[in-house]
């Protein structure tokens, strides 16, 4: 990742009419989350940010992104900035879990012999436990 | 129609309902579901992490595909956008697609973004499908009320599907909902998303995001809520009981996956759509609809 990705200029065009912030769902049930704020603490380069875990409330609806007159990719944007914070060594708990469930098994909820048995049941076919090439893939990461 | 079928990770481990139910629709209406061993996650997890990471995983299945001269089948919209997504870079820019071909020569894979990815209900909309679906209803649904959630990721990022939906203003799910003569039900705060993406990182707002849905379906009349995605049933149906509890409420709405209803009416035996394997009780619905 390179320090200043082309992608974060985007944030520029905002002109702070706050249709973002009207139209998610994670603003109107938790006051602590507000798009627009956080397009403008990016504008104004606030230092804090990337260590601000409300980067972590988007809920990747998509609504704000839809609906902005100035067509800023804000979802594409707070991931870009979790991009950030991640490369820098700032993982979320969670999102260390699911690198490592991920990297292990090639799946976020690996297929162990009980659930082999429940879809067996279901009828359904077995599946592999375990997809080795993703691990190849992904060997170097933490 | 043959299809690569995409089950993701969800879906196999906790929405097997799911993946029954569609099998069973498929069968019923002669769309042939290919099990491709190989598929990994979807890629859509690792996002937030890298998305240039994600990409790989997400464009590693694609070539998987292909080799198999398929396109994809999905049930779980989130591994449809992601699919949608990688698909989109790939074939819009040369540079990146370059990159990913080089990071897949490693396990000998190679992706050109050919093949297309599909959600399962965008299949069954296909019009000699619905033709199929008329033909072959045995059980009549009489008007029975029925919320719809479509979601976030079976409509949006929009740019980036082929097969373009309004995210403003959705009516593909109606169109099978009112198909099979059920009756669609509006509520307040439609088009909000189910809060499942933010469950791992903030608790609190996901519940009361999936409760306020579920309190406006319940107060609009619905009798069921259709759903699409199986993180949008761990946020209704999964966690309609702790809802429950947590706010001392009484919501008591099934939750269903649309190839559940559609195979209802099908006639196909509720065993067999995995109507138990719900966590909100079915009984009550399906001696409604069956009779009994």
């Amino acid at each position: 990742m390179e320090e200043k990705p082309e992608g974060l200029r985007l944030g520029y065009l905002c002109y702070g009419c706050g249709i973002c912030t009207s139209s998610c769902p994670i603003a109107r049930t938790n006051p602590l989350y507000d798009p627009r704020e956080i397009i403008r603490r990016l504008v104004l380069g606030e230092k804090g940010l990337l260590e601000d875990p409300v980067l972590w409330l988007c809920s990747m609806c998509y609504t704000c992104q839809e609906r902005c007159p100035q067509g800023i990719h804000i979802a594409d944007l707070i991931t870009l900035l979790r991009n950030i914070s991640c490369g820098q060594g700032q993982l979320p708990h969670a999102v260390k879990v699911q690198l490592k469930a991920i990297k292990g098994s090639g799946k976020t909820y690996p297929l162990d012999e009980f659930d082999m048995k429940k879809r067996e049941k279901a009828g359904l076919p077995r599946l592999k436990e375990k997809i080795p090439e993703i691990e190849e893939l992904l060997g170097g990461l933490p | 129609m043959r299809y690569a079928f995409f089950l993701g990770c969800t879906i196999p481990a906790r929405a097997r309902n799911y993946e029954m139910s569609a099998v069973e629709v498929a069968k019923a209406l002669g769309i042939e579901l290919v099990y491709l061993g190989d598929f990994s996650c979807c890629g859509f997890p690792l996002k937030s992490y890298n998305t240039e990471v994600a990409g790989t995983v997400a464009a590693r299945n694609i070539a998987i595909a292909e080799e198999n001269s398929l396109d994809i089948v999905t049930l779980c919209s989130a591994c449809y956008s992601m699919l949608n997504e990688e698909r989109y870079r790939l074939k819009n820019d040369p540079q990146y697609l370059d990159r990913i071909n080089q990071s897949l020569s490693h396990i000998n894979k190679a992706v050109a973004g050919k093949s297309q990815i599909k959600h399962f209900t965008k299949i069954l909309l296909e019009p000699e499908n619905l033709q199929k679906i008329s033909q072959g209803i045995k059980v009549d649904l009489k008007g029975l009320p029925v919320a719809i959630h479509y979601g976030c990721h079976y409509l949006k990022p929009s740019y980036v599907f082929d097969d373009f939906e309004n995210p403003e203003e959705p009516r593909s799910i109606h169109l099978i909902i009112e198909r099979i003569g059920a009756n669609v039900v509006e509520y307040k705060g439609e088009k909000d998303c189910c809060g499942g993406a933010v469950l791992a990182f903030d608790e609190n707002t996901a519940i009361n995001l999936a409760k306020s849905k579920l309190i406006n379906v319940k107060n609009a009349g619905a009798k069921a809520m259709v759903v699409v995605c199986p993180f949008c049933s761990v946020s209704y149906d999964d966690g309609q009981k702790t809802i429950e509890k947590k706010f001392e409420i009484e919501i008591g709405i099934p939750v269903l996956f649309l190839p559940q209803l559609v195979g209802l009416s099908l006639g196909i035996d509720p065993k067999a759509l995995g109507m138990n394997l719900n966590t909100v009780k079915t009984k009550n619905l399906l001696e409604e609809v069956l009779g009994s």
